[in-house]
């Protein structure tokens, strides 16, 4: 090969090796910028510790968007009706609504009820009537027509969390029972707020719907508060326990290390829930301390089925109102192992185990107390 | 052969290899999109029935203002690939036409798994741990959620 040759082809190379090498040099300086990018978006994340749908809380009731996608209608003109007798200026879907919650009060509610009375058999039949419409979880919302609403809700029994509460105070307010449905501070979410005497409940159908365990039935602001946050100065304050369910068939315990017992006997019969009603700040740590023990040996069993235990505490005038909740399903726990197994290898098996990990000490799950104030001893 | 013939045939040489390496990088980066979703969705085997909504879907607009509010203008191609039964499993890359709007692509999907977050934290608490396992990504014109239960794996098949 002649030398010209050989010095076009060498360059030719050369030039080939140095496209190669910008090629790659440029490859990685563009992963260098994807991975700082990255890691911003990654901060991003962890700083953005809460959201909110469309700003912060309003100081209104009516005509809120919740979780970006329903908003709470105020039916009044529904219940006025009802009261006065005289629908003639309903349009064709407030008449329905009108007739169809006209049929569930005349089934439901007797003559000689007491506020309170009427308002326990609203709730009693909307959890167990009323459906969750789980569509609203999917990314692109399936839920069905009128969720939201109580034309929606009465008619199809499917319901988002605005459907509950506005279905909730038209019936209040067609019983003539002063009643405001509530939105948390994320507008994520909403419920109501009754009032009863001279005091006012919180009461969130959406989260007892399908359980009517009535964990969530008139309860006062400190137990709601530890599940939502809401605008305080615009909704009324509702100190009272006086028709909170729970708290009214709350015992005081005898013994704290009968609980279990007592408990064992309420899972067994299917109760509802357990509370208690203690004077001291160690009794009510000592039976949170049971009811998440219970939890643990509870929550799957042959004996007992799938049961979920939900347990707050709350600081009352004087003492502590300890209370866990119970709600029953038909789940089966994840995993299924062991069923094709003879009962005496699954017993052998059951005995290895237990042998060698019995001796351990359960780790307490330390974010509980972290939710909760004034429980941990500050003196150790 | 002659010293022009030479020339020619080195010139034609480097020509094609130019060429070749030019395509390999804008070819693989038109129609892998198609295959990054395959690859991605494969990665969990975890996942329920998925649903897709995409830039051939027939309200592929409307379905894309599901996951951000960025102008659908703006967006080249994307898919979003969620769960049927509404539980935590969420895959989505959309390309931007333009990089100056990657940032802002990013920032609407964070506000999204917020907003996923939150709904979860309302009605679904036992969704929020793998919510909360949320990760975007970004990646040259291309922004990544992926919100499932194997991330690391679908992460790589992303990257």
């Amino acid at each position: 090969m002649k030398k010209r040759t050989k010095i076009i082809l060498a360059v030719a190379a050369a030039v080939i090796a140095f496209l190669l090498l910008v090629f790659a040099a440029g490859g990685a300086a563009v992963s260098a910028f994807s991975l700082m990018k990255l890691n911003s978006v990654e901060q991003q994340l962890a700083e953005l510790q809460t959201y909110s749908f469309g700003g912060s809380d309003k100081a209104q009731e009516d005509d809120v968007r919740i979780a970006g996608s329903y908003v709470i209608k105020s039916t009044k003109h529904i219940s006025d009706a009802y009261l006065s007798g005289n629908s003639s200026g309903l349009n064709e879907k407030d008449s329905e609504t009108l007739k169809m919650a006209s049929d569930v009060l005349k089934k439901i509610i007797k003559d000689g009820m007491s506020d309170y009375e009427k308002e326990l058999a609203v709730y009693e039949w909307m959890t167990k009537e009323l459906s969750f419409d789980s569509g609203m979880l999917v990314v692109v919302p399936e839920t069905t027509q009128d969720s939201d609403n109580p034309y929606g809700v009465l008619k199809f029994h499917n319901a988002v969390c605005v459907g509950y509460a506005t279905t909730f105070r038209l019936f209040m307010q067609m019983l003539d029972i002063p009643c405001m449905v509530v939105h948390n501070s994320e507008l994520g979410h909403s419920w109501d707020l009754v009032q009863l005497g001279e005091g006012w409940y919180h009461v969130d159908i959406f989260s007892d719907s399908n359980v009517t365990n009535y964990s969530h039935f008139n309860l006062n602001d400190a137990m709601m508060t530890q599940y939502q946050s809401w605008n305080t100065e615009f909704f009324p304050e509702a100190k009272e326990l006086k028709y909170c369910y729970i708290a009214q068939h709350a015992s005081e315990p005898k013994d704290i290390y009968a609980v279990p017992a007592e408990m064992r006997k309420a899972l067994e019969d299917k109760a509802p829930f357990v509370s208690y009603r203690v004077k001291t700040e160690d009794d009510m740590s000592a039976l949170m301390l049971i009811f998440e023990q219970v939890s643990s040996y509870a929550s799957y069993t042959e004996e007992l089925g799938s049961i979920y235990l939900d347990y707050y505490n709350a600081e009352l005038d004087e003492g502590y109102l300890a209370y866990c909740s119970f709600e029953y399903t038909e789940e089966e726990s994840g995993d299924d192992y062991g069923n094709d197994l003879d009962e005496k290898t699954v017993e052998k098996i059951n005995e290895a185990v237990d042998k060698s990990f019995s001796d351990l000490t359960q780790i307490m799950d330390d974010d509980y107390y972290d939710d909760t104030e004034d429980f941990t001893d500050d003196e150790g | 052969m002659t010293k022009a013939k030479t020339i020619k045939l080195t010139a034609l040489l480097l020509l094609v290899v130019c060429a070749a390496l030019f395509a390999s990088g804008c070819g693989a980066e038109k129609s892998a999109l198609g295959a990054v979703k395959e690859a991605m969705l494969a990665a969990d085997d975890t996942m329920p029935e998925m649903k897709e909504a995409s830039s051939e879907s027939e309200d592929a607009e409307k379905l894309f203002g599901s996951l951000s509010d960025v102008s659908y203008d703006k967006v080249k191609d994307y898919f979003l690939c969620y769960a049927a039964d509404g539980t935590a499993y969420e895959i989505a890359v959309v390309e931007m036409k333009d990089s100056s709007d990657v940032g802002e692509m990013k920032d609407s999907i964070v506000r999204h798994i917020q907003k996923r977050k939150e709904l979860y934290k309302n009605y679904a608490p036992d969704q929020l741990t793998q919510a909360e396992g949320s990760r975007v990504l970004v990646k040259g014109n291309r922004v990544a959620l992926v919100m499932c239960a194997k991330t690391d794996e679908v992460i790589k098949a992303f990257g």
